[in-house]
């Protein structure tokens, strides 16, 4: 599934969101049963500030500015793999406002059976797909317009159903290119037991202890340019190096968000 | 001395005018120009550093002192009065929204370069990533001035806030004489950034611009060669000439100086006039944003109301003959709301021709 489009040369991830070249963000989080408990309101909780962060960079004044189209796939649901939610940021006003008002999470927590990764990533690659084309045909009439790179955070606390399957849906939409890019897939595996050590962005595989959800998530997360290290430090993720893989494995205590509010902030003004 | 001056400004690609945060001012009366770029992710920052601009061209050489601004109470003041304006009557999701903004920031805040002149000598104070530029014959710079000269441009600068206690930096100052000095020009970051990097014949064909539109070219240009950065543009050139007189004369050509609430105005006429349809515009083949204004029985909204015409209905069926096929089920999904519609607003209020 490649998408392709223009002079790869000028690739470096530094077109910003904008109302001209507007990002697409993808939330692909795991309702899977072994998310039941804590993790499930978690990962809720954790997309919904980030997109409560995103939010806040489109105001100006008491606009909203539509610099951003998000998406957020539930997998391991009662329909399998679903599109739970989806707009542009001014799509959202009337459900984040209540939210505040309710105290509520922009997606309710959920849990149910398995884990189907690599349909999530099917889905998220037919909807990547979709986005570019789109971009594409405004872009051929609009010499103003451009196409950032979309970003896809991937919140688990497990294994998907078939590995292989997972990892090559996962790469293929890490193949899907624009000009500012290939599309950024970052992960984030959620497990507070006290057990297991947390490992964040790692540059070598070498650091996983031979973790299997490390092994797994190293080959299918993008890489940290210095760039996305300088905003993954606005959230107090430290310890990252160049070359680091866009990951971390056993996510402990605050972590989650942070990281989620990282990953969907790489391409904000 | 003769002294002619320009200004030109432009937003960042796809926004208004009046959404544009870099202003400038030019006081001939009494020889100082100001140039200001409001921090994009503060509140209401073209209004802020217009305040700047306009206080500085009245009194330059009482207008800031290193880290404070020397009215600065009354400067904030009247911030708060533009910002209090701006927040008056506004619907329960404009307060939600606006609320939200007060969560990224409650103040404005602005970069500044101001300069002025008497006989012998310019006077520069400038604070931020905005520059002052000094270009001899040859279009090389000879000199630039600004308070984070040296750093990397970013999205973090110096800058006056409209609120106490919130500047950040230290403003610089400089002066000199006007030897080898062809011209001055004060520039906002993005272009400030261009103009240190590119050669100098792309400095001349910069500082001899002669109108609005011709800026608007170059900077396109500029932009689709991704040397220039998207960002709001403003520039403010004074070009020296030598006629051998003591007194310094200020001259302009009005077709040579932008004037920000005009082309705000114009906009506004312009949008005014628009027949609004249900195509989709810049969200071309994706799933434009919900039309909410079409469910409010609020009279705040009757200008937004949409006209469906026979044309806009068979332009939309044709529309969808051609790419059915190609549509994925949330398309189909947005596609079928959006002809429900049309056959609400059909059964409601017929076509209008």
């Amino acid at each position: 599934m490649m998408v392709r489009i223009g002079d790869y040369s000028m690739a470096n991830y530094s077109l910003m969101w904008g109302s001209k070249a507007p990002g697409h963000l993808i939330y692909l989080i795991d309702q899977s049963g072994s998310m039941s408990g804590p993790n499930e309101v978690k990962a809720a909780e954790a997309v919904h500030a980030a997109i409560m962060d995103t939010f806040r960079g489109c105001v100006q004044g008491t606009e909203v500015r539509n610099r951003v189209y998000i998406t957020i796939i539930g997998y391991g649901n009662e329909q399998g793999v679903s599109i739970i939610r989806e707009g542009w940021m001014t799509d959202f006003v009337e459900d984040l406002k209540n939210c505040k008002a309710n105290n509520t999470t922009i997606i309710a927590p959920k849990s149910y059976g398995g884990t189907p990764m690599a349909e999530a990533f099917m889905l998220a690659g037919r909807c990547l797909s979709s986005w570019i084309t789109a971009r594409q045909n405004i872009c051929a009439n609009d010499p103003r317009a451009g196409i950032p790179a979309p970003i896809v955070i991937n919140i688990t606390d497990g294994y998907p159903d078939d590995r292989n399957s997972a990892t090559t849906e996962a790469k293929k939409i890490m193949n899907m290119s624009t000009p500012d890019g290939n599309v950024l897939l970052f992960n984030i595996h959620m497990d507070d037991s006290e057990e297991t050590a947390e490992i964040k962005f790692p540059n070598d595989k070498a650091q996983l202890n031979g973790v299997e959800a490390g092994e797994f998530l190293f080959d299918i997360s993008s890489e940290m340019s210095p760039e996305f290290i300088k905003v993954a430090k606005q959230q107090k993720l430290e310890g990252i190096f160049p070359g680091a893989k866009g990951f971390v494995v056993n996510a402990k205590g605050d972590t989650l968000v942070r990281f989620v509010r990282f990953g969907s902030a790489v391409s904000q003004k | 001395m003769r002294i002619e001056y320009s200004a030109f400004i432009l937003p960042h690609i796809g926004d208004q005018f009046s959404q544009c945060a870099d202003r400038f001012s030019c006081g001939e009366t009494n020889q100082c120009f100001a140039i200001a770029d409001g921090v994009g992710n503060s509140l209401f920052p073209g209004d802020w550093a217009q305040l700047l601009c306009d206080d500085f061209i009245e009194h330059p050489t009482l207008f800031s002192d290193n880290t404070h601004l020397c009215r600065e109470d009354e400067l904030i003041s009247k911030w708060e009065e533009q910002r209090n304006k701006r927040i008056s009557n506004l619907s329960d999701e404009e307060i939600f929204i606006y609320e939200m903004g007060l969560d990224k920031a409650d103040f404005a805040a602005s970069t500044f370069v101001g300069l002025s002149f008497d006989k012998k000598r310019w006077s520069c104070q400038a604070i931020g990533d905005s520059y002052l530029f000094l270009i001899n014959q040859d279009y090389n710079i000879s000199l630039k001035v600004a308070s984070m000269d040296g750093h990397d441009f970013d999205n973090f600068p110096e800058y006056f806030a409209s609120k106490k206690g919130q500047n950040n930096g230290t403003a610089v100052y400089c002066s000199g004489d006007y030897k080898d000095v062809a011209y001055f020009a004060l520039m906002t970051d993005a272009l400030s950034d261009w103009f240190i990097e590119a050669t100098p014949e792309k400095r001349e064909e910069l500082l001899n611009i002669h109108s609005h539109s011709e800026y608007e070219a170059f900077i396109d240009q500029e932009r689709q060669m991704m040397s220039l950065k998207d960002d709001d543009t403003a520039m403010l050139v004074l070009k020296v000439e030598d006629d051998g007189s003591e007194n310094l004369t200020f001259y302009s050509n009005p077709d040579k100086l932008d004037n920000i609430d005009s082309l705000i105005q114009n906009e506004k006429k312009s949008k005014d006039k628009e027949e609004i349809s249900l195509e989709e515009k810049d969200y071309n083949g994706f799933p434009p944003p919900e039309d909410k204004t079409e469910e409010t029985n609020s009279p705040k909204h009757s200008k937004c109301e949409r006209i469906v015409t026979a044309q806009s209905i068979d332009k939309e069926i044709q529309k969808i003959k051609r790419e059915w096929s190609s549509y994925n089920a949330i398309q189909l999904k947005n596609c079928i709301k959006k002809l429900i519609k049309y056959i609400d607003k059909l059964l409601l209020h017929g076509t209008s021709n």
